[in-house]
């Protein structure tokens, strides 16, 4: 599945020397769509980028409407902002930094929580049954435990394990020094091993 | 020694476990991987922490590929949506895109500063050219007397008694300015036009107050 819409994506409307040679990539398309407002290109970023965004934001919030908004609004900023990509950065940590300032307004507006009790952690997820049914209790603990941390751990977390970041990358996503997101990391990681310990205590 | 050796030590086992989580998903550099690979072969807690590293890892990439089908389809589904959006917005300025291929830094935000440091140069030579081209430009005066540029043609001397008002009397009536003096002697330079310099020279001569009224040039014939 995964195989064939990368297939697809790669086969979307690009001109034949650019297809031949496999040579475009993202700063390309971020081109195109800043010096001629190239659709087919935005619609190539918006095919690769709109489902790790909301993967990503999912991490952040449990609020799926929120989720779609700032997922949505983050692709119109990157078609309309295009063409302030200054290069010093992957297309992907820009795009991801937008998401994240973004996704931290909306947080702040909506007023929600941006850390739960241990005690919701330990509920069962309600936010997408389908989901819950295919994964393991494992999984779940760790999906909740993720929601007892705060938004900026989650973050540092989400984009270590889940988008294979740097740290460095993360720094430039979240606008803030490398240790930082380090000292982030251990504290998330410690009340992570805490929640999940007492999880398999319970389970034995 | 020994306490510095056991301090080195700390400093390692901070770092290497604070540099874990990126080993364990393969983000750091090549020398940073061997420092953490090298230490945890004799560091039993680092061992426990990569552990719980390659758990969440594991985890987070076992639900990836389930999410990424749900989350491509959520795409797929809003595409015509945001493309619905990027219609309604208002199209981007021309001039903005004609100024981004004369200037390719333009619109970056770090790159700004040479783009306005080139623009405020090309003002700075337009305004010299400017003022270079506009230097001969004649500044016109109006002072009591003529303008330098008009020439004298009659010298008269007042009686001393002459009030001011009587001078100016005199002068209007007959369309006389007066471009120098008073002289040591007293005496002032008149300019009147040519065309009427004999008839102007024949009126001063007839007012009581003028002791001597003399054209500055022999007058040809005509004005005679």
């Amino acid at each position: 599945m995964i195989e064939e819409r990368n297939a697809e994506i790669k086969g979307a409307r690009l001109p034949k020397r650019e297809k031949e040679g496999a040579n475009w990539h993202e700063t390309t398309l971020i081109k195109r769509i800043a010096e001629n407002e190239d659709r087919d290109a935005f619609k190539i970023l918006y095919l690769m980028y709109c489902p790790r965004l909301v993967q990503f934001l999912r991490k952040l919030s449990r609020n799926v409407p929120l989720i779609e908004d700032v997922a949505n609004e983050t692709m119109l900023i990157v078609w309309q902002k295009a063409g302030s990509f200054n290069h010093t950065s992957k297309v992907s940590t820009w795009i991801f930094s937008i998401a994240y300032r973004q996704c931290l307004e909306a947080i702040r507006k909506a007023e929600e929580p941006v850390e739960m009790n241990l005690e919701d952690s330990l509920a069962p997820p309600e936010w997408e049954p389908e989901f819950g049914a295919n994964c393991s209790q494992l999984k779940k603990q760790i999906e909740n435990a993720l929601y007892t941390l705060s938004v900026e751990q989650r973050s540092v977390i989400a984009l270590t394990y889940y988008h294979g970041m740097s740290y460095e990358e993360i720094a430039l996503t979240m606008n803030c020094p490398a240790n930082t997101v380090k000292t982030r990391m251990f504290h998330a990681r410690k009340k992570l091993k805490v929640l999940l310990s007492a999880y398999q205590k319970g389970e034995s | 020694m020994n306490t510095n050796s056991e301090q080195t030590d700390t400093t390692m086992h901070e770092m290497v476990e604070e540099l874990l989580p990126w080993y364990v998903t393969q983000s750091l550099r090549s020398s940073e991987s061997d420092l953490v690979r090298e230490h945890l072969r004799h560091c039993e807690q680092c061992r426990g922490e990569a552990k719980l590293a390659r758990t969440l890892y594991a985890t987070a990439y076992s639900t990836k590929d389930f999410e990424s089908e749900l989350d491509n389809d959520y795409a797929d589904r809003t595409y015509d949506e945001i493309n619905a959006r990027i219609d309604a917005l208002p199209s981007k300025p021309k001039f903005r895109r004609i100024l981004k291929k004369l200037i390719p830094s333009w619109g970056h935000p770090t790159n700004w500063i040479p783009s306005v440091l080139a623009i405020q140069y090309m003002v700075i030579i337009c305004l010299g050219f400017y003022l270079v081209s506009h230097n001969e430009e004649k500044v016109v005066y109006n002072a009591l007397s003529a303008p330098r540029s008009a020439e004298a043609n009659i010298v008269v001397v007042f009686q001393h008694e002459t009030t001011i008002t009587e001078m100016q009397e005199i002068l209007q009536k007959n369309g006389a300015k007066i471009v120098d003096g008073p002289t040591a002697s007293g005496a002032y330079l008149l300019s009147v036009s040519d065309k009427h310099i004999v008839p102007v020279i024949a009126h001063l001569r007839q007012e009581k107050t003028l002791i001597m009224v003399e054209p500055l040039s022999s007058m040809d014939g005509d004005h005679r």
